[in-house]
């Protein structure tokens, strides 16, 4: 297994080097450069502008700054934003990416948990109303034009019924009583922090109950929920209270994107389990279970759905690692300032920095989520082994 | 089944009536129209009313309200930094302009709506007086009394810093035109505390160097930046520059490496010495405006507080028909300009700042700014952009949403290549200029949405614009415009095998066949570049219909619709195109500096990489291009300009195709102090300090 992992690592970092050099002479062979947008001004005189490239770094060939690009990049320095100049790539990227992560992390999750279990119990239930209707909102929502069902979801929840936020990150009124030093940035991690440890308090919960005796699985089973639910709550209303109102307005804004990108993705996890679990169902194994005399709610999770489970596994990961690229509408239409709105504005004025490190990060993620969906077959199909 | 979607399908019908039949109605339009009368240009403001009721204008409103609430701005783009250094060079952009605008202190400034040059912390305008030895001298005098949001006085030492930190770190990209306008050499020194001495050295005080140069240039505080100064200029201690000229290319197999390296070592100096300076954090940097930003959520929102002290507040500003400015100041001193202010005010208003606060909330895209706006949620959209009639009209649905209307202070046209045949050809431009049919385009295709143009400086323009400048094709017909095209290449020797005329029957132009330029010269594919269609529509439409004349005439040419930045190379740096269409925004409204830039042959693009273009070389436009630029005299510098746009009207470096104007929506509780102003609200960065948003509304 560590010898398996150890030739993907490699393997990935080669891809990753191929992908940066592609990108970084796609980026640089389009016309023109930014020193063109910035000096577009008659009372600007041409020998600024190449004063300006030459404070960029522009001046010199282009196989010469991808190399130092290169150099750098792997040194941890991701240069300087030519666009939010003079600004460290790294800054704007530790900035941005946690918001988009937390949206896509959060409506891939539900989404997969949701579709999971829709899919698993519809087809399951094959033939009934509840399936026909279900799959064809499903089908609505995989095939759904993204920016039109977003604007109409801003209309229904935040112009008609006025329920949620239009979009943005929060509501500058109420921030400009924020106390003295209190970031949204800061406030936005210790939320992620904070969700994150009560999340592994609950899978650790969940994973240790199967080995309690029986008449306390029940109680373990819902302590692994309470317990990390309570210490939240004890958290913000005891230890940062003055800040729950702050973190609670960053919450009421994630709601209609998270929705928006979740029910997007509900439709295709959904329809992927139903066929996917259909198609198991008619596995020799399955008619077997059934010709033991094996409950049927057995039958469906544990011989059916788990090994149904495997592409919408791959389809959970995936998504993830993509989050990225398919940030920018969402991020755009609900002016959510996340990594994705980031590299459309970069790429629209040839801040080349800017986007190599936010298409590095791309690249990263799918190339992780590849080796994260591998690694997790072993896991699901027992009859996966990696040497 | 079909019994349940045919009730579906009834219910949905319904529920769209309904919900069509809930649309708001009501719209305020506030427009400055631009009317063209027998030969004179009027700018007037109408309100036009649309649809249903017409809301009371604000102003009307403003006397029953209370005032102030925050003033909520969106803006669809994060500004670049805080660091005024950083906004006037790499780090420039609009949307940091926004937010800093006001910050700094100058000695002099524009007036509102007239833009007329009027003074700030100077107590007057100064005469120069010529020492005699090719130098002149120009003292100004500093209001004294006027502080820093943190209490320091600004003084003339602030001036003095300012220029010589922009002279000496040689900064980059806005700054040279701030400390070295038009190529002026000058020093700069603080007599005393309140007395600024300018000495030309090269050049005398004139429009270009002085009233649009030093004059306005920003002023930053010394005892802030002093210290960080410091850092970037250690980086050129004991920096000298070498003493061999600077090589043309270092890159060359025979270039001399040490001279090389030595001037290497120099740029590398003062591209640090900058990059420190443009790096310096300055988010708590005082401002001599009415606000100061105090605190920046990224991705979020800019803040900016009101400063109780700013100097000005307070002071009432009056302009009268006469051509007078007057400044009252809250002690009663009077500060008064152009005139002993008689006949009718034109503009009369109470400095700011009102709201406490203002909030820019960035949103990610324009027409999230925009529903924005329409939902209540900020007061006025700052807009560069320009706005499709869609979105305008969708956001006017928004309740209270006020819509001001002004002339822009821009340009679109065509351009042609001046260095290339036939483009050289004063008949083949002439011939082009000819079959532009303008009003068709504008009126029949565009349906109005922009203007025709015919001179090189807007009518929204007034002091500046020459409503004489000749238009001789306006109402010509399609035949006619066609018989007149071909007699004007046939006089200057060009032939056809077949030439195109306008057959009666067919109601249509035959196109010309086998075209030859004079004495047989071939005519070569042309090509004529512009922005596609999804980047604007208008210039895409213009420049299909100019290259279906031209084809009609015979020319081998075609439209290039292509992206903004595949235009850049071959146009600006280049110069390696036919023809082309772009637009320009024109900069200082005070002074048309463009005239230069654009057309005087030492700014030719091929030659220098400057921005003329065409590369239009004209001895007789120059002479004029060069008395406007040094002269001092405005009545002399407004007979130059006139004589400019008959001279470009007659060589057709460009060919003007229209103009646009520029729509503000902001919420009716928001009260301007003026909103009919050329170039927009936006232009006057949302009229922060003196607009008022009440609170009852």
């Amino acid at each position: 297994m560590w010898k398996y992992l150890g030739k993907r690592l490699l393997q990935m970092f080669i891809t990753l080097l191929m992908f940066q050099a592609v990108t970084y002479f796609l980026m640089d062979a389009q016309p023109g450069d930014i020193a063109d947008l910035l000096t577009l001004n008659p009372d600007i005189p041409p020998a600024e502008r190449e004063r300006i490239r030459q404070d960029l770094g522009l001046d010199r060939p282009p196989l010469e700054r991808f190399l130092k690009y290169v150099g750098n990049f792997y040194q941890g320095d991701l240069g300087v934003s030519f666009s939010f100049f003079p600004r460290p790539v790294t800054d704007i990227i530790k900035e941005r990416l946690p918001r988009t992560l937390v949206l896509f992390v959060t409506a891939s999750i539900i989404s997969f948990v949701a579709g999971y279990v829709t899919g698993k119990v519809l087809a399951w239930k094959r033939g009934g109303f509840v399936e026909y209707s279900s799959t064809l909102v499903g089908v609505i929502l995989y095939t759904v034009f993204t920016p039109w069902f977003a604007l109409m979801m801003i209309w229904l929840f935040a112009v008609y019924l006025d329920w949620l936020p239009a979009g943005k990150f929060l509501d500058p009124i109420l921030w400009l009583d924020a106390p003295e030093g209190v970031h949204a940035n800061d406030l936005f991690i210790r939320m992620i922090m904070s969700a994150l440890i009560a999340s592994v308090v609950m899978v650790i919960g969940l994973v240790l109950t199967p080995r309690l005796s029986r008449n306390l699985r029940n109680v373990g089973r819902w302590a692994s929920f309470i317990i990390p639910v309570i210490g939240l709550i004890l958290y913000w209303q005891l230890v940062v209270s003055g800040l729950t109102v702050f973190a609670a307005d960053i919450l009421q804004h994630l709601i209609l994107p998270v929705l928006t990108v979740t029910l997007i993705a509900y439709g295709g996890t959904m329809l992927l389990m139903r066929t996917s679990m259909l198609e198991t169902l008619r596995e020799d194994y399955i008619l077997t279970a059934r010709a033991k005399g094996l409950p049927d709610k057995v039958v469906r999770d544990k011989h059916a759905a788990r090994n149904a489970l495997l592409p919408v596994w791959t389809g959970l990961v995936f998504s993830i690692g993509n989050s990225l690229s398919g940030g920018i509408i969402t991020e755009t239409i609900f002016s959510w300032p996340g990594l994705g709105l980031t590299l459309l504005n970069a790429a629209q004025v040839e801040d080349i920095p800017l986007a190599m490190g936010a298409l590095t990060v791309t690249g990263l993620m799918t190339l992780m989520s590849h080796l994260v969906a591998d690694v997790g077959y072993a896991f699901l199909d027992p009859r996966i082994r990696y040497h | 089944m079909s019994k349940k979607l045919f009730i579906v399908v009834g219910l949905l019908v319904i529920a769209s009536m309904a919900l069509a039949a809930c649309t708001p109605e009501t719209i305020t339009v506030v427009e400055t129209v631009v009317v063209e009368k027998e030969g004179e240009t009027i700018v007037e403001t109408v309100v036009v009313e649309v649809e249903k009721e017409v809301e009371a204008a604000p102003m009307e409103e403003a006397a029953g309200a209370e005032c102030c609430d925050a003033y909520r701005i969106a803006l669809f783009e994060e500004p670049v930094s805080l660091n005024y250094w950083n906004y006037l060079g790499p780090g420039s952009s609009v949307w940091t302009q926004y937010v800093v605008s006001g910050q700094q202190a100058a000695l002099f400034n524009l007036s509102d709506v007239r833009f007329d040059f009027i003074t700030e912390l100077a107590s007057a305008i100064p005469e120069p007086v010529d020492n005699g030895d090719g130098t002149y001298t120009m003292t100004v005098e500093m209001i004294e009394g006027a502080t820093w949001n943190d209490g320091e006085p600004i003084t003339a030492h602030d001036y003095v810093f300012t220029f010589n930190a922009c002279k000496d770190l040689k900064l980059t990209q806005n700054w040279p035109n701030q400390c070295t306008p038009a190529g002026l050499e000058a020093t700069v020194t603080a007599v005393d505390d309140y007395t600024v001495e300018f000495v030309f050295l090269n050049q005398a005080p004139s429009l270009g160097n002085w009233q649009a140069g030093l004059a306005l240039a920003p002023i930053l505080p010394e005892h802030y930046w002093t210290d960080k100064a410091a850092e970037a200029y250690a980086f050129l201690d004991g920096v000298a520059a070498p003493e061999v000229e600077r090589p043309e290319d270092c890159e060359a197999e025979d270039a001399d490496a040490d001279v090389c390296g030595a001037w290497a070592s120099y740029d590398e100096a003062f591209t640090n010495a900058r990059t420190t300076l443009y790096e310096a954090d300055a988010a708590d940097a005082p401002s001599a405006g009415g606000y100061t930003t105090d605190k920046w959520e990224a991705g979020a929102f800019v803040q900016r507080s009101a400063v109780d002290t700013y100097f000005f507040k307070g002071a009432e500003i009056v302009e009268f028909e006469d051509g007078t400015w007057q400044l009252t100041m809250p002690d009663g001193t009077v500060y008064q300009l152009y005139g002993a202010g008689e006949g009718e005010e034109t503009l009369r208003y109470t400095n700011g700042p009102y709201s406490p606060n203002i909030i820019f909330s960035l949103y990610g895209s324009q027409d999230a700014a925009f529903l924005a706006l329409a939902n209540g949620e900020v007061d006025y959209v700052m807009n560069p952009l320009g706005l499709s009639r869609g979105l305008r009209e969708q956001a006017e649905r928004g309740e209270g949403i006020t819509t001001y209307t002004n002339a822009d202070y821009g340009m679109f046209y065509l351009a042609f290549n001046m260095t290339k045949f036939p483009m050289s050809e004063y008949a083949f431009r002439q011939a082009f200029d000819i079959v532009i049919d303008k009003e068709f385009v504008v009126n029949s295709v565009l349906g109005g949405v922009v203007f025709p143009m015919y001179s090189t400086m807007p009518p929204g323009n007034g002091f500046w614009h020459n409503p004489d400048t000749p238009k001789p094709y306006v109402g010509l017909t399609r035949a006619e415009r066609v018989d007149m095209a071909v007699q004007v290449l046939k006089d200057a020797g060009w032939s056809w095998t077949a030439e195109p005329f306008w057959d009666e029957d067919l109601q249509d132009v035959v196109p010309g066949e086998g075209i030859l330029g004079a004495d047989g010269a071939e005519i070569p594919e042309m090509t004529i570049l512009g922005p596609g269609p999804a980047y604007d529509p208008i210039r895409a439409t213009f420049n299909q219909w100019i290259s279906e004349w031209g084809r009609e005439l015979g020319m081998p040419i075609q439209s290039e619709l292509t992206g903004f930045n595949t235009i850049l190379g071959p146009v600006f740096i280049d110069a390696d195109y036919d023809l082309y269409i772009l637009g320009w925004s024109l900069g200082n409204v005070a002074f048309p500096d463009y005239f230069e830039s654009f057309w005087h042959s030492r700014n030719c693009t091929a030659d220098t990489g400057n921005y003329n273009t065409p590369c239009l070389k004209s001895d007789e436009y120059d002479a004029l291009v060069d008395e406007f630029m040094a002269t001092g005299d405005l009545a002399r510098a407004q007979e130059l300009v006139y004589e400019m746009q008959v001279v470009l009207a007659d060589l057709r470096p460009y060919v003007p195709l229209f103009y646009k104007q520029v729509h503000d929506l902001a919420h009716s509780r928001v009260v301007f102090p003026y909103s009919e102003t050329l170039g927009g609200i936006e232009a006057q960065a949302g009229i922060q300090t003196d607009a008022q948003v009440m609170l009852s509304k």
